[in-house]
């Protein structure tokens, strides 16, 4: 029998959940980006306008999916038939925007219910062309949040440190589990 | 003339740190007769990391004074006339070939081909001189070890016309439910080569990092030195207060040691230390661990003149404040615990450190993640996770430096972790096995 889990990637526009997702992945990943025709675009000149999908082979049959959401806030309708079946989300947020405060809080709120009975990680990117706001303060915005998550400095192009997300993410689930 | 056996005078453009690291530990070691790093000015060839901002537009401008050929790190392929591309993640089989393809694209006299490049498909260097060319379609990266390979298969799996967007369940989320106005295939990646890091050397710095005793009663330790430091007769101890007189002032701090032999520069602004050694080398390993009298450091906040010139001198060694304080208290350390820190305190992790950018010790993520939902003392987190304590002793002082490890005032439950098979264990543990480099593809 096949078995399949997901894991979510979600985050602002541009913030590298394709790049992320195609770092791990065992198989190209389909993306459905398009030209974007709004705002996105004074980011990107593409962007992801349904989702992105990877794929981890364990073997024996099993299967992790990775699933990225449109950065857009036009498609959270999708976010909620995506994370059915998720074991967690890897939240980035892209630190060169113009407020990633409020990307949090946006998008915490929008997984919340997830989150809580799941995990979650963060993973802030572009930190090398931004240095500020530092990760102390990702950290106590998540304090403000009442929310407990490790937060990482991420280059979503690099698949050691997606693997760590990854990791990370499943410590925080199982602290037990020996790779 | 270049001789076949010379290595190939490269220099650095727009590489990130990261990477930097890597293509200097392989320099180093498995390609130390392909390749030796020169000062911008001299190299026959440009390594150039086309991902960063503003390298499109340094190599041109350094392409049009000094026409080199290149080879261009990038995880999409930059197109660039005279460039060889290098996907990443960086492999040393990619590296590897891409020395013996850029040596073709050498001016007249050098193009000699080393003779011990058994990889190098046979007329690759002379088929492609002028495109950019990939060089290797392996995909394992530097320092994760190497899975069994296997014919690269492409899977077509929708063709389909004017299809709605997707929407997985968790019932059926398998691809074949993903679909989009055009056709898409979910082509396998090619299989990885072999790892770079050899493990001998990875044990000797972990060795380096964490010490090499083994378990110890909680009862004997007091009674054993050899297992004990104090950071204040170490540089650790100076750096700590380095790092409190940074935060009070918010002004940069300059450390000197030994009247000018060896600097270090706090900058709060940016979180950044300017050292005058390199933090991996083995200088630094022993300033770290070896006794050192208070009147041999001095502290002091740098003025403009001396800030500029201090960051002008140790310009070479610049490295995240955390990175350099967690290394230097795993050096000091060696898996010793500090005299100063009650044995029977419980404690919790405040914050996760960053892992990403902190020396790698093992085991770290998982006493993180169970440090940071229970409370324990550090012989209870290595009796929980069956694990060597000296690993754990390392892990508190650095994240205790980090000041991310506090005492338990009550915020985090104290009982033993379940030790019963939570869900999904399997899946995890093969999962974390498949992205560290164990399981099947």
């Amino acid at each position: 029998m096949t078995t399949n889990r997901k894991i979510i990637f979600t985050g602002p526009v541009g913030a590298g959940k394709t790049t992320a997702i195609s770092a791990i992945s065992d198989i190209d990943i389909v993306t459905t980006d398009e030209y974007a025709s709004d705002m996105a675009k004074s980011r990107k000149p593409q962007t992801t306008v349904a989702m992105d999908y990877g794929l981890i082979n364990i073997g024996n049959d099993e299967r992790v999916h990775l699933y990225g959401t449109p950065g857009q806030e036009r498609f959270d309708f999708m976010w909620n038939i995506l994370t059915k079946g998720g074991l967690g989300l890897i939240l980035l947020l892209d630190n060169t925007r113009k407020d990633p405060w409020q990307d949090m809080k946006f998008y915490t709120n929008a997984f919340r219910d997830f989150i809580d009975t799941q995990q979650m990680v963060v993973g802030v990117t572009r930190m090398d062309l931004q240095r500020s706001p530092n990760l102390d303060q990702y950290r106590q915005w998540l304090d403000q949040l009442s929310l407990r998550a490790p937060v990482f400095e991420a280059d979503a192009r690099d698949r050691a440190d997606v693997t760590a997300l990854i990791q990370a993410l499943l410590y925080s689930l199982d602290p037990g589990v020996v790779a | 003339m270049l001789n076949a056996a010379d290595p190939l005078r490269v220099a650095f453009l727009g590489v990130s740190s990261h990477n930097r690291a890597i293509l200097e530990f392989f320099f180093a070691n498995a390609g130390k007769h392909l390749f030796r790093l020169v000062p911008l000015d001299e190299p026959q060839v440009l390594i150039a990391d086309f991902d960063q901002t503003g390298t499109q537009q340094a190599w041109e401008d350094n392409y049009s004074a000094a026409p080199r050929p290149g080879i261009a790190l990038a995880m999409q392929n930059p197109n660039i006339e005279r460039t060889i591309w290098v996907a990443k993640p960086l492999t040393m089989q990619a590296l590897g070939d891409a020395a013996a393809q850029v040596r073709p694209l050498l001016p007249e006299g050098h193009s000699d081909t080393p003779r011990d490049t058994p990889n190098t498909p046979p007329d690759a260097a002379h088929t492609d001189t002028t495109a950019t060319s990939k060089i290797s379609n392996t995909v394992q990266p530097f320092g994760l070890p190497a899975k069994p390979k296997r014919p690269q298969q492409t899977t077509l799996l929708v063709s389909t016309a004017g299809a709605t967007a997707p929407s997985p369940s968790p019932q059926d989320n398998s691809p074949e439910h993903l679909v989009r106005p055009r056709v898409a295939h979910l082509n396998t990646k090619a299989p990885p080569s072999a790892p770079l890091i050899d493990p001998d050397q990875q044990e000797q710095r972990w060795q380096q990092l964490c010490g090499d005793h083994g378990d110890i009663e909680q009862q004997a330790l007091p009674h054993s030195p050899e297992l004990l430091f104090s950071p204040d007769n170490h540089l650790l101890g100076h750096l700590q207060q380095a790092l409190h007189l940074m935060r009070q002032s918010n002004q940069p701090v300059h450390i000197d040691i030994n009247q000018g032999q060896e600097q270090l520069l706090m900058l709060p602004t940016t979180q950044q230390v300017y050292s005058s050694l390199d933090k991996l080398s083995e200088d630094f390993m022993w300033l770290c661990h070896l006794p050192m009298a208070a009147e041999q450091v001095q502290l002091s906040q740098a003025d403009p003149e001396t800030l500029a010139r201090l960051e002008d001198q140790l310009k070479g060694n610049k490295y995240n404040l955390e990175a350099l304080l967690w290394t230097a208290s795993l050096l000091t350390a060696r898996g010793r615990l500090s005299r100063t820190m009650p044995l029977e305190q419980s404690l919790i992790l405040n914050y996760w450190p960053n892992l990403t950018r902190l020396e790698s010790t093992p085991h770290n993520m998982r006493i993180a993640a169970i440090w940071y939902q229970r409370a324990g003392t550090v012989f209870e987190i290595a009796a929980w996770l069956d694990i060597p304590q000296r690993y754990v002793f390392a892990f508190h002082t650095a994240a205790s430096t980090l000041g991310l490890l506090i005492a338990d005032q009550g915020q985090r439950p104290r009982r033993e972790p379940t030790t019963a098979p939570q869900k999904n264990r399997g899946l995890f543990s093969r999962l974390l096995q498949r992205l560290l480099g164990g399981g099947t593809r």
